[in-house]
């Protein structure tokens, strides 16, 4: 697939549309579900979608074949999605100077979070959404290796090229995740524990 | 002992992809025609520059000859009021 996308790439470069369709054929789906894992939201992962592939369009020239294409679409999708958190939370901290209904509507700008994965199966969904409620007490770091390896699938090392570091540093990144949610978990959902079907 | 954490953390191993929007495409190539509309070409900023070229030559041929223009009419008017002095003389 490498040698068939990075073909892509090269074609999109020289005016190609339609490699550009098959790039987004391949790689939407990826992209699409691991912003759905930053934003919980899918209309704000739709949008985040439409911007990436964008950058892919309109940054393909400077594309450069020392990473494979499937890292640097990651790449840009990991970027845009921390970028879009960051202004959210910004805007959520200058909450008390601006309106929290949307423009328009009655609507709560920001709802609380209580996200369930289309895609996750019917018996885990009441763990996945406690998963995602307490993804968000990571740093960026560490919730991108945990979404990367552990929600997409990733290798260690696809992480690693993707974040521009080694094996090794993803591997103590994800450790250091796993270990501040069971912390948070702890914290913010005691009664689990002890509940009869979970003895603890 | 660790068990319901673990559990919760691995929730989502196995979860389908959910699919993407459908009509996601499309509005991506909405959003490149109208770059490509907005983007001015070589030929268009060639246009401008000719454009601005004549506006500014105009103006500076008018600029530079109006000095010369004005000057010519006074004297032309200060040489006929001395004919028509000259001529009512004449007549007496």
């Amino acid at each position: 697939m490498t040698r068939e996308d990075s073909l892509w790439i090269r074609q999109l470069i020289e005016g190609n549309d339609l490699a550009f369709k098959m790039l987004y054929d391949h790689y939407s789906p990826k992209v699409y579900n691991t912003l759905l894992s930053y934003t919980k939201n899918a209309e704000d992962a739709e949008e985040l979608l439409q911007d990436v592939f964008m950058t892919v369009y309109n940054t393909a020239k400077t594309f450069r074949a020392d990473s494979s294409v499937s890292t640097w679409i990651y790449r840009i999708s990991v970027n845009k999605a921390l970028d879009f958190l960051r202004k959210k939370n910004s805007t959520k901290r200058f909450g008390i100077f601006s309106s929290l209904y949307k423009k328009d509507s009655a609507e709560i700008k920001y709802e609380s979070v209580d996200f369930i994965h289309p895609g996750v199966k019917l018996e885990n969904q009441e763990n996945a959404r406690i998963l995602f409620r307490v993804i968000d007490e990571l740093s960026e770091k560490q919730k991108t290796v945990f979404i990367l390896t552990q929600i997409e699938d990733l290798s260690q090392q696809e992480v690693a090229d993707i974040l521009q570091t080694t094996r090794k540093a993803v591997e103590s990144l994800l450790q250091r995740a796993k270990a501040n949610l069971k912390v948070a978990l702890e914290k913010h959902f005691p009664e689990r524990g002890n509940s009869p079907k979970n003895p603890s | 002992m660790e068990n319901w954490k673990d559990e919760i953390l691995s929730s989502m191993k196995g979860a389908e992809r959910s699919e993407v929007p459908a009509g996601a495409f499309r509005k991506i190539e909405q959003q490149i025609k109208l770059q490509k509309q907005k983007q001015v070409t070589p030929l268009r900023w060639l246009a401008v520059a000719a454009c601005v070229t004549a506006i500014v030559g105009g103006n500076l041929f008018f600029i530079l000859n109006y000095d010369q223009t004005t000057a010519t009419s006074i004297s032309n008017d200060s040489y006929s009021v001395l004919i028509s002095d000259f001529n009512i003389y004449s007549n007496e």
